[in-house]
């Protein structure tokens, strides 16, 4: 969900740094009060923050939509630490990855902060509260929380982006279009944040009720009787029901939320109109559109639009329905060891007749898909446009212009394909692993320490700019940042070859180090060479023709188009790039100090920089043990066992910042920073303004 | 060695528990009737199983817990919450784990944060912590960010932030689990060279084998009662039941009884340390160290 580098107006940028500030104020100001009463809670709140900073850098793969997200993470921060913490934990992380990982930006920090900050805490707060106020039990409303917050976050998002990417009368519709081209990915993952936040806060409250209570996460909750029962007779029902009814009730209810989602989605495109794409992908073809550059530090996710999901997901389940029956077929071929078991050569007719139903409706999905593709071919009375009149929204006069802005037919074909592909292995290979015993694998998604540490490592080693006093270097880069985003392509192109010579020529950092770092950026800027050289109409330099489809054209006009945005997005990159590589975390967050940034901010932010990294090896260490103590887990378990996993860190997140805080007081600090803190500065006989307090 | 803010000579602090008992939260009673002197100068070694109350004790010496009956204090000032900066300004707490104890980014900052506490000028505290850093053998290390470094080294920096306050006690708890030999032994000598400069020293171990050579006196905790307290030679003599408290003899009492000879025997842990010595300086065991080593292999292992 972070917007990314460069991509909201200087205007915009600016109008959302001010609620962002006023919110991580408010947040500050609460968790100071909350520090007098409570005064190991700061530590507390920075190793939250170091948790959600490690667990948010954890990619969790979307298969569906081949892309890579995370859950916001703040619903759970603000349920245990208090929702102005939780603004607090938020500020300090996105600032941290914007700084240490490129992940995020500077200019868009405010409205991030607002999204994920303000936005995710008080909703997953309010919802959290109220569901227990009305008798939910702690995993439900953790469930509810982290869904809601989420999805909040999101939509959030969505409302930044179209108010600060289009004029005022259209973002009204345009809020909705991409907050609806989130919910493709963002929506299986705000059901598995809500998971995660329910499980972590039950699993807490039964591994440890002390810590929950003293949390006031698990406190004043009435367990109503007959809600207890109906738990009851649900959990009676699905242990009695057996294999093919548990099939049966996931199926149906997986098709009802589907239809339900499929009703909503069509009647939003119908009333607003054109359709976008998913995640950081929809903000840089939104931004592309508006002629801004955005970059995405890891993963570009921009694979499409809710069509092209939407025939990617069925190509894909085709696919899998294949696979998953070509391979039972291949379980029977002689001289393969003999039957396998589970399938006996009486399936194999069976087996066959289903292959032959799978090929049959890939065909007619093909056949759809080329009368949609091609409005005007016709066949007697059935047309291309007649049958895509029948499916209503997919006739939608949107797909056209959208078709055509993603370079033509062949996209949604290119889609379909590598959905098939996809579809056919999965299937094929969750099939053998069945018939072998053996049940789906899922692993603890792993961050390794390298990805963490190289950077800092190079940002210590540093020598010439790294000499440079931070604060010199931070204001430097900021008046950069947003003159890449105001002044034309010539500053661009001039901050890219200085910031080249910088890092290669005076830094003498190495190639391939570079090149990782940049690679998502040039990636991003070849991608955007492309899409422009296809969309952007001018002299042609390559054109295809296919009978019945849309032509496609790439053009001189469009490759320069998309050179100056690649442009900035490269030298926006760089400009962070010389900042991270030349200068440590600390020295950035002291350099803040400076610049007049609260200093409990700049304290948390230490704190996080501190244990992050103990974080990273715990999570590590955690994951290692988790895959030699049983590789093969079915997914219910897998989710019990993230969820213990998560009350787990966040108790010994608990456990330890009680012991940093006696080891702050032990030394002279009250939970306050050294240099304001009193401390023993009263030592000498004088005991009032002591730091003794407990 | 001199101290940088003045001193020749560190006047180590005394230590007074008077029949201190400490129950956890549960009800569970973790230490019952302590009553134990230290005097200034001490370097003591609480002993005992695993459970038996070792970092209660230590927890409560500096006020991070405070007793339910019975009185702690330190050099006259008792041990209470009103009083938790002054004792903490007197008594040094190193923690087990060294992740726990720094917190801040960089070794310098770390070492500085507790002077910086004390109210003191700018150009004290980079005394101090130059002192410190140099003391602990990490003055190379100040720049460095705290998770660059080894285990050994975090725990050498997290004993130069404790003695940058500049305590008159040092508690520690179990200071030398997880560190390979040399680091075991770096920390150890620097130990016993701080407390012959006048500091009183406190630490919990396991490590039967180290406390011989280093420290004084041992108490010997069983269940959170005193099974026994005073100096080496009484407590690790012939007879003490040490089996009861889950330890074991020195190896260096039964290195010893390979060398004596059948006369001497049986000694105790005392006159086998003297006699030890006594042949070390007389040339006749230059090799003690390695051969304390395949002692231990031979006889242990």
């Amino acid at each position: 969900m972070h917007i990314a580098e460069g991509i909201l107006p200087v205007e915009w940028a600016a109008a959302w740094a001010a609620p962002a500030v006023a919110g991580a104020a408010v947040g500050l100001r609460r968790l100071k009060a909350r520090t007098e009463d409570e005064p190991s809670v700061k530590s507390l709140v920075a190793l939250m923050g170091a948790a959600v900073f490690a667990i948010s850098l954890m990619p969790i793969p979307v298969p569906v939509a081949g892309s890579v997200s995370h859950p916001a993470g703040t619903p759970l921060a603000a349920v245990v630490v208090g929702p102005g913490a939780g603004i607090v934990v938020a500020a300090v992380s996105l600032l941290l990855q914007a700084l240490f990982f490129a992940h995020g930006g500077l200019t868009t920090l405010g409205a991030n902060i607002v999204s994920e900050g303000v936005v995710g805490s008080l909703a997953g707060f309010a919802v959290f509260w109220l569901a227990r106020r009305g008798g939910r039990s702690l995993f439900w409303a953790g469930f509810l929380a982290g869904l809601l917050g989420d999805l909040a976050v999101y939509f959030t998002t969505a409302a930044e982006l179209s108010l600060g990417l289009f004029p005022l009368g259209e973002a009204w519709p345009r809020l909705w279009a991409i907050f609806l081209s989130f919910l493709p990915t963002q929506l299986p993952l705000a059901v598995l944040e809500g998971v995660l936040t329910g499980g972590v806060l039950r699993s807490l409250a039964q591994l440890r009720p002390d810590i929950a209570s003293r949390l006031r996460v698990s406190s004043g909750f009435v367990e109503t009787p007959a809600r207890a029962s109906r738990v009851h007779r649900v959990r009676h029902w699905w242990q009695g029901a057996g294999h093919p009814g548990r099939v049966a009730a996931v199926g149906g209810m997986l098709l009802l939320g589907g239809l339900a989602l499929w009703g909503l989605v069509w009647a939003i495109a119908v009333s607003t109109g054109g359709w976008v794409g998913l995640d950081e992908g929809v903000m840089e073809r939104v931004a592309a559109e508006r002629g801004r550059a955005a970059w995405t530090p890891f993963i570009n996710t921009d694979v499409g639009d809710l069509l092209l999901f939407v025939f990617f997901a069925g190509a894909l389940g085709a696919g899998g329905v294949i696979g998953w029956l070509s391979r039972g077929l291949r379980g029977m071929e002689p001289g393969n060891g003999g039957p396998v078991e589970g399938t006996t050569s009486s399936k194999r007719p069976r087996s066959l007749r289903l292959l032959g139903a799978a090929v049959a409706v890939l065909a007619l999905l093909a056949v759809l898909v080329w009368a949609l593709a091609a409005p005007g071919w016709s066949l007697g009375p059935v047309s291309g446009r007649s049958v895509g009149r029948v499916l209503g929204v997919m006739a939608h006069p949107g797909r056209q212009q959208l078709l055509s802005a993603r370079g033509g037919d062949a996209v949604l074909f290119a889609f379909m394909a590598s959905g098939l592909a996809l579809g056919i292995v999965s299937g094929y290979r969750l099939r053998a692993r069945r018939l072998r015993g053996r049940r789906l694998r899922i692993r603890l998604p792993h961050l390794h320490i390298h990805d963490v540490s190289s950077g800092d490592r190079l940002a210590w080693q540093s020598r010439g700019l790294g000499g440079v006093d931070a604060r010199a270097k931070v204001g430097a880069v900021v008046v950069l940042l947003v003159a890449n985003l105001v002044v034309g392509w010539w500053l661009s192109l001039g901050l890219m070859a200085g910031a080249l010579v910088v890092v290669f020529g005076v830094q003498r950092v190495k190639r391939p180090v570079v090149l990782i770092r940049m690679a998502p950026a040039l990636i991003v800027a070849a991608m955007l060479v492309l899409l422009r050289g296809f969309t952007v109409p001018g002299r042609e330099i390559l054109a295809i023709r296919l009978p019945g489809l849309a032509p496609v054209a790439f053009t001189t006009d469009g490759v320069l188009a998309g050179l100056e945005l690649g442009l900035v997005v490269l030298a926006g990159v760089l400009l962070m790039l010389v900042l991270g590589l030349t200068t440590p975390l600390p020295k950035l967050l002291a350099a803040l100090r400076w610049y007049r940034v609260p200093e409990l901010l700049i304290e948390v932010g230490m704190l996080m920089y501190r244990y992050l990294f103990l974080f990273v090896e715990e999570t590590g260490r955690m994951r290692q043990a988790q895959r030699l103590r049983g590789p093969e887990v079915a997914w219910g378990r897998a989710m019990g066992g993230l969820s213990s996993l998560g009350a787990n860190l966040l108790i010994r997140s608990y456990e330890r910042s009680q012991r940093v805080y006696d080891a702050q007081r032990l030394r002279g600090g009250t939970g306050r920073t050294a240099r304001s803190a009193q401390g023993l500065r009263a030592v000498a006989g004088d005991h009032e303004e002591g730091g003794g307090r407990s | 060695m001199t101290g940088p803010w003045g001193w020749q000579r560190i006047s180590g602090a005394q230590l007074r528990l008077e029949m201190v008992s400490y129950d956890y939260p549960g009800g569970v009673r973790a230490l019952d009737g302590v009553d134990v002197q230290v005097g200034p100068g001490d370097f003591v070694a609480v002993m005992g199983a695993n459970g038996g109350g070792k970092s209660t004790l230590l927890k409560l010496i500096v006020g991070l817990l405070h007793p339910g009956a019975g009185s702690i204090s330190v050099d006259g000032v008792a041990v209470s919450p009103d009083s938790f900066s002054q004792i903490a300004s007197m008594a040094g707490y190193l923690f087990q784990d060294p992740n726990d104890q720094l917190f801040c980014p960089t070794v310098a900052a770390d070492i500085a944060y507790g002077p910086e506490n004390l109210g003191l000028s700018d150009a004290e505290v980079q005394v101090r912590v130059a002192w410190a850093a140099e003391t602990c053998g990490v003055a190379d290390l100040l720049e460095r960010p705290i998770h660059a470094l080894s285990y050994g080294q975090k725990k050498r920096v997290a004993l130069a932030g404790v003695l940058a306050m500049g305590p008159r006690v040092l508690v520690l708890d179990e200071p030398t689990a997880s560190l390979d030999p040399m680091a075991e032994a770096g920390l150890m000598r620097l130990l016993k060279t701080l407390n012959e400069q006048g500091l009183t020293i406190i630490m919990a171990t396991h490590d039967v084998d180290l406390i011989p050579t280093y420290a004084h006196r041992v108490l010997l905790l069983r269940k959170g009662s005193v099974a026994a307290e005073g100096p080496l030679g009484d407590v690790f003599a012939p007879g003490t039941h040490l089996e009861n408290c889950d330890l074991r003899m020195p190896r260096i009492a039964y290195l010893f009884d390979i060398f004596s000879d059948e006369a001497t025997r049986p000694l105790t842990i005392g006159q086998a340390r003297k006699e030890l010595v006594r042949m070390v300086e007389h040339g006749q065991l230059e090799l003690v160290p390695i051969l304390l080593r395949d002692a231990s292999r031979g006889i242990a292992g």
